[in-house]
C-alpha cells in the first residue's frame, strides 16, 4: 500500500492507475489512491480539475478509460448513493421524490413515508412536501436532493457540490444531518466542494485534485493551509480561510 | 474529411449525369418539331384513367405530333374529374365513354358536339374456376344475374362513377339488382388496375375494358370469361370544348387533333394497336362519315 | 360556406357511408397509434437514453425511415400481403389491419425518433440521479417515459396526424373498399376524382374539425400536467 500508516483491512476502495478521457483529452489520471472506511473525504479543486469525474467513477455513472477501481465490501444495490452536481427532481410530489428512493422490500408504505418525511423534515423542507419537485427553486431543489439521499442509510455518500445552492440555514441544517447520519451508519463519505470551510469542517482528509491528478491528500490543516505543490499553492492564494 | 470529400464526389458525379440527360432530352424534342408550328401549339386533352392505362394515346401521340405540330398534354382523371376539367375551362378536348355524362356536357353548353369514333367491348373476368359459371352465360347481364345468384362469390366494383363503372351500374339496373352494401359486392373506390388486383387477391369477378387487363394479365390470377356481349359495348367519343363557354380554349387545336384521330392514317393506326402484343386487336373503329 | 352547410347537412343527417368512413378512419388511425406508441416509445426511450456501438447509424437510419414516403411503405406491405407474398395465408390484403400494419412501419420510426430526441435532452441528468439512489434499471424506462409525458403526447399527436392524413399507403394496402377500408383521406381522393366535389369538401372539413377536437384534448392534457 502506499501509506504505510493505514490497516489494509480498512480499505473500502483501491483506485490502480484510473484514467478517464472525454474526447482523447486525459481528464482524470490518478495513479494509486486508497479509500478508507469510516473516513470522509472532501475533493477540493479549481473548475475543471476532475472533481465530477472522479465522483461519477466512484458511483459507476461513467466508465473509466483504463486502470480500475475496486470496491470492499460495496456489493449491495443500496451501498454507494451518489448525488450529482445538478441532480434531477422528478416531476411528482416532493414526499413521493424521497419515497422513491427507499426500496419497497425494505419497509412498508407507511414507514417509507415516514421516513421520507422525517428526511424532509432535518432539512427544513417538510412544508414543501406535496409540491412538485420540479417546480422548486435552486436551493429546494438541492436539499430535497440531500434528502433523498439521508432518507437511506447507505455505507458510502458520494456529493457532488452538496451545497452549493443552499442558503446558510440549509448549510446549518445539511452539515447537522450529515454529521448525525454518519455517526448512525458509520458511513464514508467523498464529497466535493468549493466552499472550503466545509472542507475543514466536514472532512478528515481533503484531496487536492490539479489537472486530473491527485497531487495533495491529507488532514484540512495541512492541505488548505499549507499545500506542499504549486498547483496547490496557486488555488489557495485567495482564500482568506 | 475523407468521408466529406466522397459525398461531394458522389454529389457531383449525379448532377453531371442529370445534366447529361436534360441535355439528350432537350436535342430530341428540337429534332421533333420540324413541321410548321400552329400559332397555339399546346391541346390539353383530358381523358379517364382507362383510356390513360390502355397506352393507346401514348402510342398515337407522337404520330399526331408529327403531323400537325401540335404538342398533346394528356390528363387521366375518373370520368367525373375528366369531364369536370371541361366545364371548368381547364381542357380543350375531352376523350371519354361515358355516353349519358357526355350528353349532359353537350346540352349544358360545354361542349360543342360528342363525335363517336372507336368503340371496343368490355369483359367479365374472374377465377378460373369460374364458381358462378359466367363462362356459360350469353350476355352480360345472364352473367351478373349469375354472379348476384350465386353466394359464395365476390364481385369487385370500381365504385368511382367511371365509363366502366357506369357501364356496370347499368348492366345491375337492368336485371333489377342494388348490389351496394351487399356483402359479396366490393366497391373498392379505385382506378381499373387497382381494382383488377383486388379481384385477382379476392378471387373475385370484375368487370374490365380488355386493354387494362392484358395490359397486367400476367400478374393476375384472373381469365377472361366473357367477351364482347353487345350489352358491354363501350364507345369512346370526342368532344371539342365549346369556345363560346371558354374563350381561352385551343378550339383550332382540338379539331385538328378530332379531325386526325377520325382520319385513315388514325383510323389504321388504331385498328393495328394491340395486335403485335397481345395478338388481338383492342380497338375497333366505327363506320362513319 | 354552401359547402360548409353541405357537410353539417351531411354529419347531422344519417348519411351511413359518410359515417363509415369516420368510423374506419378513427379506428385505423387509433390502433396505428397505438401500436406505433407501444413499439416506438420505449425503443425511442431507450436510443435517446443509452450509449451503445453503431447508435449514430442506427439513429441515421431512424431518420431516413421516418422520411419513407408512405406509398413505398404501402408497397412493401402490399408485397408482403399479397396472396402471392410470404404472408399471403392470413389473407390480411385489403383490411383495416392491413392498414394499420402500413401505418405502423410509417409512423413507428417517427414515434422512436422524436422519443429518442425528446428523451435525450433529460436522459444524462435523469439517470445519473437515479442511478445515484439506487433506482433498479428496469424502472428507468418508465421514469424516463413518465418525465417526457408532455412532449410525448405531442409526439403521439404527431403520430396521429400522420395516421390520419395518410393517403398513399391506406389506398394501397387498403384498397379503399366502400364501408370496409375507406377512409376520410382515400373517399376525398375517389370523390374528387368523380369530380364530386362538395362531397369531398365536407369530408376535408370533418377531417379537419376531427384534427381540432384531438389537439384540443392533447392541449388540455398537456396544461393539466403541466399546472
Ligand atoms: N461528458 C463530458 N464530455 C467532455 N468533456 C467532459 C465531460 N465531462 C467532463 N468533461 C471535462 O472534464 C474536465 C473535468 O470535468 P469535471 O466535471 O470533473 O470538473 P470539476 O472538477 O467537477 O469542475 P467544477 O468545479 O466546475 O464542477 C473538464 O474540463 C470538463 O470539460
Ligand atoms: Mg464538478
Amino acid at each position: 500500500m502506499t501509506e504505510p500508516y493505514k490497516n489494509a483491512d480498512d480499505i473500502l476502495i483501491e483506485l490502480r492507475s484510473l484514467q478517464r478521457l472525454f474526447h482523447r483529452r486525459k481528464v482524470l489520471d490518478i495513479d494509486q489512491l486508497a479509500l478508507m472506511r469510516g473516513h470522509r473525504y472532501a475533493l477540493v479543486g479549481a473548475n475543471g480539475s476532475g472533481k465530477s469525474t472522479l465522483l461519477k467513477l466512484l458511483a459507476g455513472v461513467i466508465k473509466p478509460t483504463g486502470g480500475e477501481i475496486v470496491y470492499h465490501g460495496l456489493d449491495g444495490e443500496y451501498d454507494r448513493a451518489y448525488l450529482p452536481q445538478k441532480p434531477y427532481r422528478f416531476s411528482f410530489s416532493v414526499r413521493q421524490n424521497v419515497i422513491m428512493a427507499i426500496p419497497d422490500k425494505a419497509m412498508d408504505k407507511q414507514q417509507r413515508r415516514q421516513q421520507a418525511e422525517e428526511a424532509l423534515r432535518r432539512l427544513g423542507i417538510e412544508a414543501l412536501a406535496d409540491a412538485k419537485g420540479n417546480k422548486l427553486s435552486g436551493g429546494e431543489g438541492q436539499r430535497l436532493a440531500l434528502a433523498r439521499l439521508l432518507a437511506m442509510p447507505h455505507r458510502l455518500l458520494l456529493l457532488d457540490e452538496p451545497t452549493s445552492a443552499t442558503d446558510i440555514a440549509g448549510n446549518e441544517l445539511f452539515e447537522e444531518a450529515l454529521k448525525n447520519y454518519l455517526a448512525q451508519n458509520q458511513s464514508t463519505l467523498i464529497f466535493a466542494t468549493h466552499t472550503l470551510s466545509q472542507a475543514v469542517r466536514l472532512a478528515d482528509t481533503v484531496i487536492f485534485l490539479d489537472d486530473g491528478k491527485a497531487v495533495e491528500q491529507g488532514p484540512p490543516e495541512q492541505v488548505l493551509y499549507h499545500p506542499q505543490s504549486d498547483g496547490g499553492k496557486a488555488f489557495l492564494r485567495f482564500w482568506q480561510g | 474529411m475523407k468521408m466529406k470529400k466522397n459525398w461531394l464526389l458522389l454529389l457531383v458525379v449525379l448532377m453531371a449525369v442529370a445534366l447529361v440527360f436534360t441535355a439528350c432530352a432537350s436535342t430530341e424534342k428540337e429534332d421533333d418539331t420540324e413541321v410548321t408550328t400552329p400559332e397555339n401549339p399546346v391541346i390539353r386533352l383530358s381523358t379517364t384513367t382507362s383510356v390513360n392505362d390502355s397506352g393507346l394515346l401514348a402510342y398515337l401521340q407522337p404520330y399526331f405530333e408529327e403531323a400537325t405540330g401540335y404538342t398533346l398534354e394528356i390528363t387521366s382523371n375518373g370520368t367525373g374529374a375528366a369531364v369536370a376539367l371541361g366545364e371548368t375551362g381547364d381542357a380543350d378536348c375531352l376523350l371519354v365513354h361515358a355516353k349519358a355524362t357526355e350528353e349532359e356536357f353537350i346540352n349544358g353548353g360545354y361542349g360543342v358536339d360528342r363525335i363517336p369514333f372507336m368503340y371496343n367491348y368490355f369483359v367479365i373476368v374472374g377465377p378460373e374456376s369460374d364458381p358462378a359459371g359466367v363462362a356459360d352465360a350469353t350476355s352480360a347481364a345472364d352473367a351478373f344475374k349469375a354472379i348476384a345468384d350465386s353466394a359464395s362469390t365476390e364481385f369487385v366494383s370500381r365504385g368511382d362513377d367511371s365509363g366502366t363503372n357506369k357501364a356496370e351500374m347499368n348492366i345491375w339496373t337492368s336485371i333489377n339488382v342494388n348490389p351496394s352494401g351487399q356483402s359479396w359486392y366490393i366497391s373498392s373506390g379505385s382506378g381499373m388496375g387497382a381494382t383488377l388486383n383486388q379481384a385477382s387477391e379476392r378471387l373475385a369477378y370484375c368487370l374490365t375494358d380488355k386493354a387494362t387487363f392484358l395490359a397486367s394479365a400476367a400478374n393476375l390470377d384472373l381469365k377472361i370469361l366473357l367477351a364482347s356481349s353487345e350489352d358491354i359495348k363501350n364507345t369512346y367519343s370526342l368532344i371539342a370544348v365549346n369556345p363560346e363557354a371558354w374563350p381561352d380554349t385551343n378550339i383550332d387545336g382540338a379539331n385538328a387533333f378530332i379531325e386526325w384521330m377520325t382520319s385513315d392514317e388514325a383510323s389504321d393506326l388504331i385498328a393495328e394497336y394491340g395486335v403485335e402484343e397481345y395478338g388481338e386487336q383492342l380497338f375497333f373503329v366505327m363506320d362513319q362519315q | 360556406m354552401k359547402y360548409f352547410v353541405d357537410a353539417l347537412q351531411l354529419l347531422l343527417g344519417n348519411n351511413g357511408e359518410l359515417r363509415s368512413i369516420v368510423a374506419v378512419t378513427l379506428q385505423m388511425s387509433f390502433f396505428s397509434t397505438l401500436i406505433s406508441m407501444l413499439i416506438g416509445m420505449p425503443l425511442g426511450v431507450l436510443i435517446g437514453s443509452r450509449k451503445f456501438v453503431g447508435k449514430r447509424y442506427l439513429v441515421r437510419v431512424i431518420h431516413t425511415l421516418m422520411g419513407l414516403p408512405p406509398v413505398v411503405a404501402g408497397l412493401i406491405v402490399f408485397l408482403l400481403l399479397s396472396r402471392s407474398g410470404p404472408l399471403g395465408e392470413f389473407q390480411l390484403l385489403f383490411s383495416v389491419p392491413a392498414m394499420v400494419i402500413a401505418q405502423v412501419v410509417l409512423i413507428t420510426p417517427i414515434m422512436m425518433g422524436l422519443t429518442a430526441s425528446v428523451t435525450s435532452v433529460r436522459a444524462k441528468s435523469l439517470l445519473e440521479t437515479s442511478r445515484g439512489i439506487g433506482i433498479p434499471r428496469r424502472k428507468e424506462i418508465g421514469l424516463l417515459l413518465y418525465e417526457g409525458r408532455i412532449q410525448l403526447i405531442a409526439v403521439m399527436m404527431t403520430g396521429f396526424g400522420r395516421a390520419i392524413s395518410e393517403v398513399g399507403a391506406v389506398q394501397i394496402v387498403g384498397g379503399n373498399v366502400q364501408f370496409k377500408t375507406r377512409v376520410m383521406t382515400t373517399a376525398i381522393m375517389l370523390e374528387t376524382n368523380k369530380g364530386n366535389f362538395e362531397f369531398a369538401v365536407a369530408l376535408g372539413i370533418i377531417l379537419l374539425l376531427i384534427s381540432l377536437i384531438i389537439n384540443s384534448l392533447a392541449q388540455r392534457l398537456q396544461e393539466e400536467k403541466d399546472d
